[in-house]
């Protein structure tokens, strides 16, 4: 491993994985298995969102689609959720290459307009079909723990499956943000006819993100629906899950693979705190995610990460000029 | 029978119709989808509802108080936040007013609870005979207050200064600039003439819907797609399209299932996203 | 009337117009002639207000342009009568017109000054119940012009009042232009047809990828015979 960044993503894997084996507490257990959740579904959402400029507001239903699918063969054929997970990845990636071929002229408002619709229908469906998706009464996926069955006893091994599905999925997309295909990506978020006209291949490419991000989605709704173990429309399929992940990911910063990481970081603890401690007011964690979401959108339209890279760059800097007064050193080089 | 539901389904769309104006008319000016316009709508709501329950204002009459609060509260969420963003990205855009939607629906949560609220009249259950057709007296009356105020509001934009400049912004902004149009005020105008129509849209469904922190949620979606199928920015637009989807939507309910009925306005979005994006009365920028 | 010293007008990081001085007396028409992409559109919007970071002196009748926002100059009696028309497409002629007098102190006498402007272009006041975008490109920048006029200008600026007309049309434009500024009204003129542009301007200035290179008036242009052949094609 040459790559200096990718080292220091893998040993703070190993430093969480072995921080996770100390813990006992299972509120805090929690904590990290959701954090790594949204941490995960946030990261795929900016693989449309943030790289292709694809802003979507109906990733709900590829969640949905993952939970569902899996949740259903296993209640009924008894299939493993682990292969359920990629049937069901496969089949939101279908349903989302398809779609944003369609939207495929759509630009901004319009298509989130269009997938915000997408969201909708998958929830009147999944409310409807009750013969297959029971309906809003849910599916309550028994308690049978065992690794086949993607169910455990601990929440610590909950905790080390996420975080290490958080580790492959970050290398995944810090593979792609190196590649070509991540120029590609970002010259079609910034300006797609320019970009088509120097050969970029537009349309494949925004399809081919929209049907990673729906994949990688519906493997967060498959893990989603492990963990609790109870799936129902107005849990998975509500604009507010799809409006989430986007939050997420723009309050990190949409730009970066580790953006979506740091804003599932801020705001998911901060969250589940505001709700297990304010108990009494329900909504004030959905209001605090709103304020914050319109500040960093308003001040920081980048996101979080690259101010807090700015500054622990300007401290690293200072302790630089201390060392150096005489102005030895050319900071611009170095930044 | 089939008379019947067609009349229903206009009178409900023409409420839809003026229920989108607000959203179709702050886009066409201002070149932004306001993802906070059900949770307006829902602010409106809670206005009428109080009125009539505090003070005994009847519904119809509550857009004297309803009015003036969702003005000034329209003026101060341009001023301080839409104006920030006018000139910014997509995303900027979009999240800004996802945004404000949350911090909205969640402060109503918080401060007025989750309960539903919903304001009798006498007249809700009563009907006209015309012939063999059955009016409501409740949905009568606010098709009547409807096509009033889409009167009013078409005439103000075709013949007055002001409406002439707000319609010349949102044809060209740097040229209406160019002609001396403080396009700033504008926006802040038309931003202003938005929730005046969502006061009074809001007033008409209170009589028909309840009440609650989430209820925007439940039209806006309908309001999307009845300014994409009318045209984002066409007033006329916005009642056809309203007049479409509600006919659409009490004729599915009662040949198909009622649950199904919900998806057929989404189809309808998809397919006129697909075919015709500008919508029915929209040209093509 | 109009005096620009040290002009910059700049496009995020990119400079596109460098140092430009210019200056308008009253009662001339002034033209700015160059290539596309020499500035004069920016230097136009910088006057009107449009483009925003503007560096040096902008001073029309002894006061600073630069305190006034862009709707604030209309007032002022600067109209910008922008490339390509730019009519409201889907307002009737009528209605383009009306905009046009949209400042408190144009809006009072419209009336009259509509008379007279239906005078100059009679087109106008036949069409005058049609969308804009359904009038020929003639009709257009007539249509233009005639807005622009309705604000009661001092200075107007006009940017390619020719563009994509027939020949014979580019002449009646200028006419128009001539007439226009034969009733005591200041023009600033950004054309790239020179012949056109020379013929019908007291004084032009000559841009060239930002930079100003030269000024000059019709007289002295005799003597130079250098910038003669490489912007007018004469020998």
């Amino acid at each position: 491993m040459r790559d200096k960044k990718v080292c220091i993503i893998i040993l703070a894997y190993t430093v969480l994985m072995i921080a996770i084996s100390l813990v006992g507490n299972n509120f805090l257990l929690d904590m990290v298995v959701l954090t790594g959740l949204w941490a995960f579904a946030a990261q795929a959402w900016n693989i449309a969102g943030g790289y292709s400029g694809q802003f979507s507001l109906g990733h709900c239903a590829f969640f949905g689609i993952g939970a569902y699918t899996s949740s259903i063969l296993y209640c009924n054929t008894g299939l493993s959720p682990w292969v359920g997970m990629l049937i069901g990845g496969v089949i939101a990636a279908i349903v989302a290459a398809v779609y944003s071929g369609i939207c495929n002229k759509l630009k901004g408002h319009f298509f989130a307009l269009a997938t915000l619709a997408l969201g909708q229908i998958m929830y009147i469906a999944s409310v409807q079909l009750t013969s297959i998706t029971k309906g809003s009464v849910g599916i309550n996926i028994p308690f049978k723990p065992g690794f086949l069955n993607m169910i455990f006893n601990s929440r610590a091994t909950y905790a080390y499956i996420i975080l290490t599905f958080v580790l492959l999925l970050t290398l995944f997309t810090y593979f792609i943000q190196k590649s070509k295909y991540g120029y590609f990506l970002y010259a079609i978020r910034d300006n797609e006819r320019a970009a088509i006209s120097l050969g970029v291949r537009g349309l494949q490419l925004k399809m081919g993100s929209f049907a990673v991000s729906a994949f990688f989605t519906a493997i967060a709704g498959t893990f989603y629906a492990q963990y609790i173990l109870f799936i129902d429309p107005d849990s998975l399929l509500v604009l507010f899950l799809a409006v989430q992940m986007a939050i997420i990911a723009i309050i990190g910063g949409t730009g970066s693979y580790l953006g979506p990481l740091l804003g599932s970081v801020i705001l998911i603890p901060l969250s589940m705190l505001l709700r297990a401690k304010i108990n009494f007011v329900s909504g004030l964690d959905n209001l605090i995610y709103g304020l914050i979401l319109m500040a960093v959108v308003l001040f920081l339209p980048d996101g979080l990460l690259p101010f807090i890279l700015k500054i622990f760059k300007n401290r690293t800097g200072k302790k630089a000029m201390e060392k150096y007064p005489k102005g030895e050193l050319n900071l611009d080089a170095k930044v | 029978m089939f008379l019947q539901n067609l009349v229903n389904g206009i009178f409900v769309g023409a409420m839809y119709g003026l229920t989108a104006s607000g959203l179709s008319l702050i886009f066409g000016v201002l070149n932004i989808v306001n993802f906070a316009h059900g949770e307006f709508i829902m602010i409106g709501m809670y206005i009428t509802y109080f009125a009539g329950a505090l003070l005994g204002v009847n519904p119809i009459l509550s857009v004297l108080i309803s009015v003036p609060v969702m003005l000034i509260l329209g003026v101060l969420v341009e001023r301080f936040l839409i104006n920030r963003i006018i000139n910014s990205s997509d995303m900027a855009q979009i999240f800004l007013t996802v945004g404000l939607g949350l911090v909205l629906s969640n402060l109503a949560l918080i401060f007025i609870g989750g309960n539903y609220y919903s304001v009798r009249v006498g007249y809700a259950t009563e009907s006209l005979k015309l012939g063999s057709l059955l009016i409501g007296k409740a949905s009568f009356l606010t098709f009547i207050v409807t096509v009033i105020t889409f009167i009013v509001v078409s005439m103000m934009l075709k013949y007055t200064f002001i409406g002439k400049a707000i319609r010349a912004t949102s044809q060209d902004r740097t040229t209406a600039q160019l002609m001396g149009v403080n396009t700033g005020f504008i926006y802040t105008v038309a931003f202003g003439l938005g929730m005046v129509l969502v006061a009074i849209s809001a007033a008409l469904l209170t009589i028909m819907f309840p009440v609650y922190p989430n209820i925007g949620n439940h039209f806006v979606v309908i309001c999307f797609v009845i300014v994409v199928l009318g045209g984002l920015g066409s007033l006329p637009g916005a009642l056809v399209g309203g007049v479409i989807v509600g006919v659409i939507e009490i004729l599915c309910g009662y040949y198909f299932s009622m649950g199904w009925k919900d998806v057929v306005p989404f189809l309808v979005l998809i397919i006129c996203l697909l075919v015709r994006p500008q919508g029915i009365f929209g040209t093509r920028t | 009337m109009l005096k620009l010293k040290n002009v910059d007008v700049l496009y995020g990081k990119f400079m596109a117009v460098k140092q430009v001085s210019i200056n308008v007396k009253k009662g001339e028409i002034v033209a700015l002639i160059g290539s596309n992409g020499a500035g004069k559109s920016s230097l136009l919007k910088a006057v009107s207000g449009l483009c925003s970071s503007v560096k040096g002196e902008l001073i029309f009748e002894d006061q600073d342009l630069k305190s006034y926002k862009c709707h604030d100059r209309v007032c002022e009696g600067i109209i910008h009568v922008p490339e390509g028309r730019k009519l409201f497409p889907r307002l009737t002629v009528m209605e383009n017109l009306q905009m046009g007098a949209y400042s408190k102190k144009a809006r009072s006498s419209s009336k009259e000054t509509l008379a007279k402007i239906f005078q100059i272009f009679p087109r106008l006041e036949e069409r005058k119940n049609q969308l804009a975008y359904s009038l020929s490109g003639g009709e257009q920048q007539m249509c233009a012009i005639g807005r622009g006029l309705m604000s009661l200008p001092k200075l107007l600026l006009l940017d390619e009042p020719s563009l994509g007309l027939a020949p014979n049309l580019v002449k009646l434009v200028f006419d128009t232009v001539k007439a226009i500024n034969k009733e005591g009204i200041t023009i600033l003129l950004a054309e790239q047809n020179s012949t056109m542009s020379l013929k019908y301007s007291d004084r032009f200035y000559i841009l060239e990828s930002g930079n100003m290179v030269n000024e000059q008036s019709k007289d002295s242009l005799a003597s130079d015979a250098d910038i003669k052949k490489k912007y007018f094609g004469l020998a």
